[in-house]
């Protein structure tokens, strides 16, 4: 082997499992749709809490309109109440699309020989589309946060931080929740349907009051809380029960795929 | 009183859910380890998390719980030993019609082994024995089983009853599914990388890229997968198991779908590898068996109805050649005919002549003999015994 050939292959980054996900967000354009929806939501949202009343005034001509001057708290209730429903769809079908390993079982098999503990094969795909998620979320909320300053006013920093963990913790359970059907089912549309209707009906058994502030999803809601002055321990229940039952999920969701046959 | 969100919870009630919690998760890896009676694993871990902590977790170890020693009934035991089995602890097949073949070290072997898939059963008491550095040719008609026993063998899917026992851990076998697909978006190379990474991490890269000289994949090995033809992409999964440096390489129809001259290719490749790996390849193409194999297993409707060395199922037939020369061939005829070890010779074409032997090997001795006497002009000589035939003797 000449010494140029050897100098390629000295530098060519070793494949792993990690680089794997790391390439499939980046060659199928996955990480564009998280950074999209989240950016693009950012900055909806800063301009139509900026710019409400005027879109209200030029679209409802002949109706009277009062409204308060526009607050920064309420572009960043709108980021949240935006990411909450377009943005974990998206969380959702990009974690749905790496975490059902066995959709094709050709596939899957190529990986499945080729380590000792097949559950190994979830451990890269659910870290990275966490981090990937995340960081689209901290993105958005960098950006909302910059716009909301620039156009009506700044934000208490500590507060947007301690929220946008919430929210990130909110989405490791998300994504837990995706792996765990995915251990259930084998197709990413049914995986999708499935983890969504999951992720919904938390909200709903969260119209039982006393239930409420256990709730994973209440984490959702932590920036636009935290940012209208509400205290962490608020947040305490719903972070015990998301720290304990994001691992439950990961180990249904590593059972289910080591015993699956294909 | 701890303040937690809004709420006065008594310290003690805090540390009594936290060791509960802890409890219930020791009970759960408890599960995962053992094997249980009465209900599967995952209603025992329901019993266990809903069942109302404690009670659940006791109904496990009192009822649930399978002690070591413990009668398996119906039991699957898929274990990968280290070391070698021997002939003392693996039992040879059952007599006739499954043959004993001749075992000193043996890599791969099932006892009693079934899949049963509803009221049909895939496989059917399978006590395949596999010795070591052989090419082992599976072989039965679509459906017969042979993908099922393989994928039991790559530890896929699980046996209903019986045991799989093999010499070599799993990372040391290479397996080849019959339609392999990888991801489109990955390179050949990074496939392959991620094979040996996976396999054998210790070996260098650029051992990658001599597994793709040695599939004929050297110069797409930077293109992206996703345009690769059928059998690119079987050559491609050739090199994800080669590169590993398996010991054992289970080959599932691995020519099946391939044009001829990739057939070809993939046959000389599991040719060369010949007595150096333990190759375990099932097709439906018996000319392919007849080419790579040394021992064949025939499979139908999930039983195994021979096993053993090809020529002792070949024996099973009348023993016969065919020769071409190029014509006249009448001297050769004429010859062949008064030798005592024939027993039929006919010229079905001008030069190309079937011969039907009473005893193959003083047979493969002489006839170059009679043909160099009559100076022959040889354009082929092969083994025509009928493989077609011995295998539709035992599947019909």
């Amino acid at each position: 082997m000449s010494a140029t050939t050897s100098d390629t292959v000295a530098r060519r980054r070793t494949m792993t499992l990690w680089r794997l996900e790391v390439l499939r967000l980046v060659r199928t354009h996955r990480w564009m749709i998280l950074f999209g929806v989240y950016t693009a939501l950012a900055v909806l949202s800063a301009l139509t809490a900026r710019y409400f009343n005027e879109i209200m005034e030029r679209f409802g001509e002949g109706v009277e309109f009062t409204a308060s001057e526009p607050q920064p708290v309420d572009a960043i209730v709108q980021y949240v109440s935006n990411t909450s429903q377009i943005g974990v769809l998206a969380v959702v079908v990009v974690a749905a699309s790496s975490l059902t390993i066995d959709a094709k079982p050709e596939q899957a098999a190529f990986l499945r020989t080729k380590v000792t503990r097949p559950a190994h094969l979830l451990v890269p795909p659910y870290t990275m589309t966490v981090a990937a998620a995340s960081a689209a979320m901290v993105a958005g909320t960098i950006v909302v946060s910059l716009l909301t300053e620039a156009l009506i006013g700044s934000l208490p920093v500590w507060r947007v931080i301690v929220g946008t963990v919430l929210g990130a913790c909110y989405l490791a359970f998300a994504v837990a929740v995706v792996a765990a059907v995915a251990g259930f089912t084998r197709g990413q549309a049914t995986t999708v349907f499935g983890a969504l209707g999951v992720l919904l009906a938390l909200p709903i058994i969260g119209l039982l009051e006393p239930v409420q502030p256990w709730l994973p999803s209440e984490l959702l809601a932590g920036l636009a809380a935290m940012v209208d002055g509400a205290s962490v321990g608020e947040f305490a229940r719903s972070s015990i029960v998301t720290a304990i039952v994001t691992p439950a999920l990961l180990a249904v969701a590593a059972f289910r795929f080591e015993r699956r046959e294909l | 009183m701890i303040e937690l969100g809004g709420q006065s919870v008594p310290p003690v009630l805090l540390v009594l859910g936290a060791l509960a919690l802890v409890a219930m998760a020791v009970v759960l890896i408890d599960l995962h380890r053992h094997e249980v009676k009465h209900l599967p694993k995952w209603g025992w871990a329901l019993i266990i998390v809903l069942g109302n902590f404690p009670l659940g977790a006791i109904a496990y170890f009192v009822v649930g719980r399978r002690a070591a020693g413990d009668e398996v009934v119906d039991g699957v035991d898929v274990t990968s030993t280290q070391p070698r089995a021997s002939e003392d602890d693996i039992g040879l097949p059952a007599p006739s019609p499954r043959r004993p073949v001749d075992i000193s070290d043996v890599v791969v072997a099932t006892r009693g082994l079934s899949k049963i898939y509803g009221d049909t059963a895939a496989l059917d008491d399978v006590e395949l024995v596999v010795p070591r550095g052989v090419t082992y040719g599976l072989i039965g008609p679509n459906g017969a089983g042979k993908t099922t026993l393989l994928s039991i063998l790559a530890g896929l899917r699980r046996p209903t009853h019986g045991s799989v026992e093999i010499a070599v851990p799993r990372t040391s076998m290479g397996v080849l599914v019959d339609t392999p697909q990888f991801e489109p978006w990955l390179t050949a190379r990074e496939v392959v990388d991620l094979a040996r990474h996976l396999t054998a991490p210790e070996l260098p890269s650029s051992r990658v890229d001599d597994v793709l000289v040695e599939v004929g994949l050297e110069q797409a090995a930077d293109r992206r997968v996703g345009g690769f033809s059928r059998g690119m992409l079987q050559r491609l999964g050739l090199a994800g198991c080669l590169v590993g440096d398996p010991e054992i390489l289970l080959l599932d129809e691995p020519s099946s779908a391939l044009d001829p001259a990739g057939r070809r290719e993939v046959l000389d490749l599991v040719g060369r590898l010949a007595h150096t790996k333990t190759v375990i390849l099932s097709t439906h193409i018996l000319s392919d068996v007849q080419q790579v194999a040394d021992v064949v297993g025939v499979i139908d409707h999930g039983r195994l109805q021979f096993q053993g060395p090809l020529t002792e199922l070949l024996a099973r037939t009348s023993a016969t050649y065919s020769i071409h020369v190029h014509p006249p061939a009448g001297p050769v005829l004429e010859h062949l005919r008064s030798c005592d070890w024939t027993v039929e010779v006919v010229e079905h074409a001008p030069g190309r002549i079937q011969l039907v032997v009473a005893d193959p090997p003083e047979a493969e001795r002489q006839i170059a003999a009679v043909l160099a006497e009559h100076g022959a002009r040889l354009i082929s000589f092969n083994p025509a015994t009928d493989l077609e035939t011995a295998f539709l003797e035992l599947t019909t």
